[in-house]
This record gives C-alpha cells, sequence and structure tokens, in this order.
C-alpha cells in the first residue's frame, strides 16, 4: 500500500520551545491512524500543522507530503484548496467550530458551494444526504435548526457532515469524542469507522485514550512530549509494547483483573517543552533508563514487521510486559 | 452492614429558564428533574461508585448530600443524625465528617493564597490542632498526598493538574472526615496522573478507613475502586451492587448497554471480523425537562416492552445485595 499522506521529520517552533520535534508516520489510504499521547503531548499541534492551522508565531520544518506535494510549504491560496476538499478536520468541541449564528443547513451548503460548486436545490439535497449519512434523524427538517438546538453528539455528527461535504479522502479528527458521554462517543466512533469503511477514506485520529485505539484504529503512533516514541499495528503495539512509556502509559489504565490493586503509575511529570532532556525525552521518568538513554534521542527502529520503537531497551520492556501477562 | 450514611428517596428539582414563547403562553415554569428518588447507603470504610453520563444527577447528589444544594424531599441519615435538619454548629461539625472534593482543581484552589495557608485555614475553621502546630501538621498533610514539604510556600498555579488536585484532597483530609464525596475527580487528568490520584485514595482508605463516595462516568476507573456502584439515569438509580455482581452479571439494560460502550484496551486479532458496526446504545439522553413516562430508559431500550412506557419499574432484587429497576427482571 503506497502511502496517502507522509510525514517526514516535522518540527514545530514557537519561539524557543520546540513542542514538536522530528516527527515521521504515514498514512495509507484507507486506513485509520490512531495518535495518541497525553497533554503537551504535540499531538494536536502536529495534526494542525498539516493544514497550516498553527498560530502565526509558529515556525515548523520537515515536510508532510500530499499527493507530491508538500502541504507545509504551499502557498496560502494552495492550501485553502486542500483544506476541506481533499482533507478535512473535525475538532473536540463542535459548537466552537460551528458558527453559532448561521443554521447547520447553510453550513454545509456553503462548504459544498466553495468545494464542488454546488449551489440551490442540488446543494440542498445533498445536505439532507449528508446529514443522514452522519445519522442526523428527520434531517430535512434539521437543516434550518442553528448549532445550539442540537446536542453535543449531533452537534459533532453535524461537524462530521460538514467535513464529508466534499468527499475528502484524508479525515483529521481532534479528539473528537472527548467532550461526548460514553454511550454517545461509541455512536461517533462507530460512525467513524463506518463512514471510512464505506467512503474509503484515511483516518488520523488524534486522543488521549488508549482504548479508543484499541477499538477503532488499525495502525498507532505513540507520542511524548513531541515526538514518536513508537508505532505500529495496533495489534502488535497492544499485544507487545515496546517502549517503556507505551509500557507505563498501558499500566495506568485501570484493567479489571487488578480491581483494588495499586497501579503502575509513571511518576513525575513530562518535561518541559522549552527544556527537554538531551537523550530520550522520557528517560528521566524511565524505571528501564541507563546511562545510554541520556546522550542522544534515539531514532525509531523496525524490531518486527510493521512495529517501530525509539526505545534503546525495547527487549526489557517487551520482557517485563510478558512477565506481568 | 452497618449503615453510615443512608439517603432515602432524594427529590430536587430545579426551575429552568424560560423562552419568550414560553413566558407569553403561560403555564407552569419547566423544572430540571435532577433527583427522581435516589436511596442509597455507604457503609464506613467502603468506596460506594456512582456512575451515568451528563444530567443524571450524579453531581446534584453530590452536592446534596455535603448540603450545597438543599433538597426538596427526601432523608438523609448519617451515623444516626438526621442531616437535612442540621444548621450552624451541628451542620459544620457534619461538614467537618464529610468532605467534598471537585472535579476541577483549579477552580477549588483560592489563587492568592500559599498552599500552607490554604491547609493551615483548613485546620483553623475546625479548630483542629493548636495554632503552634499548624505549621507541622501541614507538612504531615503534604506528605500524605505525597507532596515535598517546600509545596507549602508556594502558589496553586505552580502546580501540575495532578498536584492540585492533590492539594485540594489534603485538604478535604485536613479535617480527618470519615466520608469523603468526590465528583469526577480524576476526570480532567491525563491517565498516567490518574492512576497516581487513584492509588492515592486506594491507600488512604487502606490506612485512615475512610468511606468514599466516588462519582464518575469512568467506567475502567470504577471498576477499579468500587467496592459497590450505583448505575444512575436521569435521576435515579436503576441499578446498584457489589462491583463485581454490576460488571460481571449487569442486569439492568442501560448498564450493559454502559459496559459495552467503555472502550476496551483488546485489539481485535488480524484478519478478525470487521470490527461492531452498530452502537452499544442508539438514541440520545432525553432532556431532564422531560423525563419520558414509565421507566426513563423505555426510549432507549433494545428490550422496551408496551408496559415499560407507562408503568414505573419497581425494584427488582436480583441477589441479596444487587438490585435493578427493570420490567424484564422477573
Amino acid at each position: 500500500m503506497t502511502a496517502l499522506l507522509s510525514v517526514r521529520d516535522l518540527g514545530i517552533r514557537i519561539g524557543l520551545a520546540s513542542p514538536v520535534d522530528g516527527v515521521s508516520f504515514e498514512v495509507a489510504a484507507g486506513e485509520m491512524l490512531g495518535l495518541v499521547g497525553e497533554s503537551g503531548s504535540g499531538k494536536s499541534l502536529t495534526l494542525r500543522a498539516l493544514l497550516q492551522l498553527l498560530p502565526a508565531q509558529a515556525a515548523t520544518t520537515g515536510a508532510a507530503l500530499w499527493q507530491g506535494r508538500d502541504l507545509l510549504r504551499m502557498t496560502a491560496a494552495e492550501i485553502r484548496r486542500v483544506r476541506g476538499r481533499d482533507v478535512a478536520m473535525i475538532f473536540q468541541e463542535p459548537m466552537t467550530a460551528l458558527d453559532p449564528v448561521l443554521p447547520i443547513g447553510l453550513q454545509i451548503t456553503e462548504s459544498l458551494d466553495v468545494h464542488l460548486g454546488l449551489r440551490g436545490a442540488a446543494a440542498r439535497a445533498r445536505a439532507v444526504q449528508l446529514l443522514d449519512l452522519v445519522g442526523i434523524p428527520d434531517a430535512k427538517r434539521r437543516l434550518d435548526n442553528y448549532p445550539h438546538e442540537f446536542s453535543g453528539g449531533m452537534r459533532q455528527r453535524a461537524m462530521i457532515a460538514i467535513a464529508l461535504a466534499a468527499e475528502p479522502k484524508l479525515l483529521l479528527a481532534d479528539e473528537p469524542t472527548t467532550a461526548l458521554d460514553v454511550t454517545i462517543q461509541d455512536q461517533i466512533l462507530t460512525l467513524l469507522l463506518r463512514l471510512k469503511e464505506d467512503l474509503r477514506m484515511s483516518v488520523v485520529l488524534v486522543t488521549h485514550d488508549l482504548g479508543i485505539v484499541a477499538g477503532t484504529c488499525d495502525r498507532v503512533a505513540v507520542m511524548y512530549a513531541g515526538r514518536i516514541l513508537e508505532s505500529g499495528s495496533v495489534h502488535s503495539v497492544f499485544r507487545s509494547p515496546a517502549h517503556a512509556y507505551t509500557l507505563g502509559l498501558m499500566r495506568s489504565v485501570p484493567d479489571r483483573a487488578y480491581a483494588r490493586r495499586p497501579l503502575s503509575s509513571i511518576p513525575g511529570s513530562p518535561p518541559d517543552p522549552g527544556d527537554m532532556p538531551p537523550g530520550c525525552r522520557f528517560a528521566p521518568r524511565c524505571r528501564f533508563a541507563t546511562a545510554a538513554c541520556g546522550e542522544a534521542p534515539p531514532p525509531l527502529r523496525g524490531i518486527a514487521d510493521d512495529h517501530q520503537t525509539s526505545c534503546l531497551q525495547a527487549h526489557e520492556v517487551r520482557r517485563a510486559a510478558r512477565e506481568a501477562a | 452492614m452497618s449503615e453510615f450514611l443512608v439517603a432515602d428517596d432524594l427529590i430536587r428539582g430545579f426551575p429552568a429558564r424560560r423562552g419568550i414563547g414560553d413566558l407569553l403562553r403561560g403555564g407552569p415554569r419547566p423544572m430540571v428533574r435532577a433527583l427522581n428518588g435516589v436511596s442509597l447507603q455507604i457503609a464506613r470504610g467502603e468506596t460506594l461508585a456512582v456512575v451515568g453520563e451528563s444530567g443524571c444527577g450524579k453531581s446534584t447528589l453530590a452536592r446534596a448530600l455535603v448540603r450545597l444544594i438543599e433538597l426538596d424531599g427526601g432523608q438523609i441519615s448519617f451515623d444516626g443524625m438526621d442531616v437535612r435538619s442540621l444548621a450552624g454548629a451541628a451542620l459544620r461539625r457534619y461538614n467537618r465528617r464529610v468532605q467534598m472534593v471537585f472535579q476541577d482543581p483549579y477552580g477549588s484552589l483560592n489563587p492568592r493564597m500559599t498552599v500552607g495557608q490554604i491547609l493551615e485555614e483548613a485546620l483553623q475553621v475546625h479548630d483542629m490542632v493548636p495554632a503552634t502546630q499548624r505549621p507541622a501538621r501541614v507538612i504531615e498533610l503534604l506528605s500524605l498526598v505525597r507532596l515535598p514539604a517546600d509545596a507549602a510556600s508556594r502558589l496553586p498555579h505552580e502546580f501540575s493538574g495532578g498536584q492540585r488536585q492533590r492539594i485540594a484532597i489534603a485538604r478535604a483530609l485536613s479535617i480527618e472526615p470519615e466520608l469523603l464525596i468526590a465528583d469526577e475527580i480524576v476526570s480532567a487528568l491525563d491517565v498516567s496522573v490518574q492512576a497516581q490520584i487513584l492509588n492515592l485514595l486506594l491507600d488512604l482508605q487502606d490506612r485512615l478507613g475512610l468511606a468514599i463516595l466516588f462519582v464518575s462516568h469512568d467506567l475502567r476507573v470504577v471498576r477499579h475502586l468500587a467496592h459497590r456502584v450505583a448505575i444512575m439515569y436521569l435521576g435515579r438509580v436503576v441499578e446498584v451492587g457489589p462491583a463485581d455482581a454490576v460488571f460481571d452479571a449487569p442486569r439492568h439494560p442501560y448498564t450493559k448497554a454502559l459496559l459495552r460502550a467503555a472502550p476496551s484496551m483488546n485489539p481485535p486479532e488480524p484478519g478478525a471480523a470487521p470490527r461492531r458496526r452498530t452502537a452499544a446504545l442508539a438514541g440520545e439522553l432525553p432532556s431532564p425537562l422531560n423525563i419520558p413516562a414509565g421507566c426513563p430508559f423505555h426510549p432507549r431500550c433494545p428490550e422496551a416492552r408496551d408496559r415499560c412506557t407507562t408503568e414505573v419499574p419497581r425494584i427488582h432484587i436480583a441477589n441479596r445485595n444487587h438490585l435493578a429497576t427493570c420490567h424484564l427482571l422477573k
């Protein structure tokens, strides 16, 4: 499978801080990639950088190749033609992304007009189809509703409908279910999975929840302090984590088999983006760390079919993971 | 089981704002019915988790138990006292024994006071230790929640979210409560920090024999912490029982759906059948302004029958301590 999107050595600098550094990943056609990490790991910044949605004072290095062209270096006019058409994005809080004073229908037909030149009755009919597609009941009547008349789950559905208007090949989803209740979250994730399959769309899903990745994604990249520490197929990474951070993250999630026993939390807190450790960025908190881990940032290396890690102690980590299982 | 705190048939509604149309039409003010007859008990030293989605009334329940919200009806008894009639010094004594910690560690600490001042204030208000011993007690409290002693001289904004939540817990514990009411206290935290707080709660309960009412929407966290679990839906408890029983053999269709909807850490085998394409539960949460008649869950219930639309289900006893309210349980 050839890559639809290929991100190479992406770096983001904001003032003296580099919250994202040396991030590389690929997204294949029709796959869902999970970008998982805790607050401040740089996962949302990475996603925003792809569509040039970073604040003006941020500077990017590296490349994000989309059909042979670098998204990061496109002019404003060029990136505008990609945004919403080939690559669409949905956000955590739909209320801030939707225009509160325009009816939902108008916000969809606007997108249809800009990207596909579709207007009038044809656009309206297509908008009804789109609302139907994302599971909004009574779509025809709902077109004239304003965002505040929708529940949180329905707003997220409406935002997905707008994103799908121009039939994008890639959907960037930034914590799309974090603000939702668990049964509604489940509905939205089920919807994304269905759309991905039916429309053969690729999805990059940014989340802090490993469970969501396990349940929906094909591949995963684990981010920490602005770097990808481990990536690979969801199956391989979850069955046999090969980075001390991934293992720590997985062990922090309560597991029913160990109810009321201490969780192995990760001690300490992530580094300050203005003052990153020189070697592996996780080394200061890592119980597997050796002197070598503190020297130079270890690069990602392949350890199995579709499984890469930057952990110098991957062997020890995998042994610890096996022993605990 | 010696009942420590008993809540019986708690009822609370909040008048909703009326739109101009409603005003002109007149008629009664719409009510958000947050608690519709909630009953539960907590024993000494146990953790009871209250689980539910937005609008189920779990936070109203937590606030009502510490008298931050007054009830419209029902009884609360704590260690034999009638909590709703407490006033003045007696209420203050009650609030010393029953302490609350909130979800937002940023909003519940005074930004202009040092951590030492915040903790000393609590000690002073409840007259816990003589003034001269307060600084030493502050250091003890900080070490109890695993913060360094020099934290006392710093301001809340100098700490991370997880550390602030520890400060809030230290303040609640400073006055040696017997029951801690924790409202979504780990929801805003990253998973590695969340694990630190959960470990702390388990450890404190062990050492101090605290009872904990743990309000949460996160089933994984609840499964880890709780001895017993109460599942709430639209202002009612729909199922309550020992954690093992509720998680391993749920009786109410809503509990079953919640458990199915919660993300699991196990990805499917490669090459296995495609992932599930139907959601665990269809439909939206109804507005608490307009609670469905009969069983409030019936519009979303995959197993609903005619009877469910008209008749409020009574409590069905599945097993000694395991109760559910559903017509299908016979």
